[in-house]
């Protein structure tokens, strides 16, 4: 601990933990959620969940780790010895998000190179599923790797070692200030260049128009938390593990509160850039906007490039819009990887150089199983099991141990004695009843929505082979991995 | 653009950058107010 490497600047420390929080959902998830959800009525559970979750909680995560100075499951061994299986599941579920995340940055790199030439053809979507992922019939086929998506993924996590082995002040904040004002720049340059487009408002008011019925809706305010919780990387160890490089006196209030509305500013910015594209694109095709309107992977690799395609000056709209994913995506990677490879370092008292190479080795190879034929399925399947089951409980068991079985309020001086803002009663409050009660309820429902209907449908054994086993494997190490660490036994 | 989605625009970059921009304010604030504590000191 006393070796333990600082973060050079304050600013290098924000920037990480906000390249951290905004990834891939803020460009692709937040948009096409707000539109279903009411429009710019959504903000207002948005808003509601960022105050009395996202922040509170990132708040917490940020002190465990510079209190403790430690990764995730030292630091919770620290608090408790029982309690060390928190930390590993939150690095378990940071592992398998680690392993098919990369394999998207990898498709947003490659794409990028597509831009120069607009290689995707008209045919989008074609493109997409059998030239470029050359996909099989159904997840259980997997299939064989995918050569030219395989070399950019092994290309992602050589880059990833390059980082992580030159270590927190020469690695990780050189590459996030450098990334996270290109990303910045990018994106409004991007803004400008798309709001003035034709049709751009058209799509900006189906964004932004508000429809105050859906806040009477639950499933509204569900979609909000469960938008603020995903996006600001918290409940898997990345904000416990870079605040633990943070010096002493560091405040811990105003970074996380930074933190968390730089990420959504971008949600926003990315929401504005997506639908003034969508606007344009329906206006072009002289289609409603709802057919063009879309989210996740279809949205970023099907849409936007027939989008780009009808676009004057497509190919530097192209290039922007994919290069902006590839640098939010990878700014992400490094934070999930470094979660395990801190881990393995901390707790098996392994150089870091050691632990890193390890870490991406495994991570390169099982990282290929997504690069398969049937690898789009697998990656579905997994991806929603490990952020609604997954995170979603570790934030309960997080929250549970620490506001009921620690001392929360050991907390609340810790944070105030170094911080700009203070902590009280409804922080606590919040931390020991709303939150752990809504992520139960979210959680519980989860639980019986996909036990009645196996999820998108997918057959049942797909589901269980990705993601019930998934789930299972996760939990059993977890509790595991603890009796392996020599430290604890002693 | 309808007046109520332009409202809802810009109180969404208001609220976010907004407020990033006051927590920005104040950290500098108290990055002056050290240096200038500690010069005395």
């Amino acid at each position: 601990m006393a070796n333990r490497e600082n973060w050079g600047t304050r600013v290098g420390f924000v920037l990480a933990a906000i390249g951290s929080a905004v990834g891939l959902g803020n460009i692709w998830r937040f948009p096409y959620l707000t539109y279903s959800n009411g429009g710019g009525a959504f903000l207002i559970p948005y808003f509601v969940a960022l105050f009395t979750a996202g922040i509170p909680i990132i708040i917490l995560e940020m002190s465990i780790g510079h209190r403790f100075k430690l990764s995730p499951p030292s630091a919770f061994f620290k608090m408790s010895k029982k309690a060390s299986w928190i930390g590993w599941l939150q690095v378990f579920i940071a592992f398998t998000i680690a392993v098919y995340y990369s394999v998207i940055v990898a498709w947003a790199l490659k794409y990028t190179l597509y831009a120069f030439n607009l290689s995707w053809g008209n045919q989008t979507k074609d493109f997409f599923y059998n030239s470029f992922l050359q996909i099989s019939s159904g997840p259980m086929s997997i299939g064989g790797i995918v050569p030219s998506i395989a070399i950019f993924v092994v290309l992602i996590w050589i880059c990833v070692w390059l980082t992580l082995t030159s270590g927190i002040r020469k690695g990780i904040e050189i590459i996030v200030k450098i990334f996270m004002p290109v990303l910045f720049i990018g994106l409004i340059v991007l803004l400008v260049k798309v709001v003035t487009l034709e049709g751009a408002g058209n799509g900006l008011d189906w964004l932004f128009k508000p429809d105050f019925s859906r806040i009477y809706s639950f499933k509204t305010w569900a979609a909000a938390y469960g938008q603020v919780f995903f996006s600001l990387s918290i409940c898997f160890g990345i904000m416990i593990a870079y605040s633990s490089y943070l010096p002493d006196k560091s405040d811990i209030t105003n970074n996380a509160t930074m933190t968390a509305f730089i990420n959504c500013g971008f949600s926003i910015i990315s929401a504005i850039v997506i639908f003034s594209v969508l606007g344009y694109a329906a206006q072009a095709q002289n289609i409603p906007i709802k057919e063009v309107a879309g989210g996740g992977i279809g949205l970023a690799f099907i849409t936007i490039p027939l989008a780009v395609n009808l676009m004057p000056a497509s190919k530097i709209v192209g290039i922007l819009f994919f290069f902006a994913l590839f640098v939010a995506g990878f700014t992400s990677v490094i934070s999930i990887v470094e979660v395990c490879c801190s881990t393995i370092a901390d707790s098996y008292k392994i150089v870091r150089k050691k632990a890193v190479t390890v870490f991406c080795i495994i991570g390169c190879i099982l990282s290929l199983l997504f690069t398969t034929n049937g690898g789009l399925y697998a990656l579905d399947i997994v991806d929603y099991f490990i952020n609604n089951f997954g995170i979603v409980f570790a934030g309960i068991f997080e929250l549970i141990f620490i506001a009921w079985f620690f001392k929360l309020e050991s907390f609340v001086e810790h944070i105030n004695r170094r911080s700009d803002f203070c902590v009280g009663r409804p922080w606590k409050f919040l931390l020991k009843f709303f939150v752990p009660l809504f992520l139960g309820y979210m959680a519980i429902g989860n639980l019986i929505n996909n036990i009645k209907v196996p999820y998108e449908s997918y057959p049942l054994k797909a589901v269980t082979c990705y993601g019930w086993s998934l789930i299972v494997i996760v939990i059993l190490l977890s509790l595991i991995m603890p009796l392996t660490v020599k430290s604890n036994k002693e | 653009m309808s007046v109520s989605a332009i409202i809802f625009m810009i109180l969404a970059l208001l609220v976010t950058w907004g407020g990033a921009a006051v927590c920005i304010i104040i950290a500098l604030k108290k990055q002056t107010k050290n240096k200038s504590k500690n010069l005395k000191d």
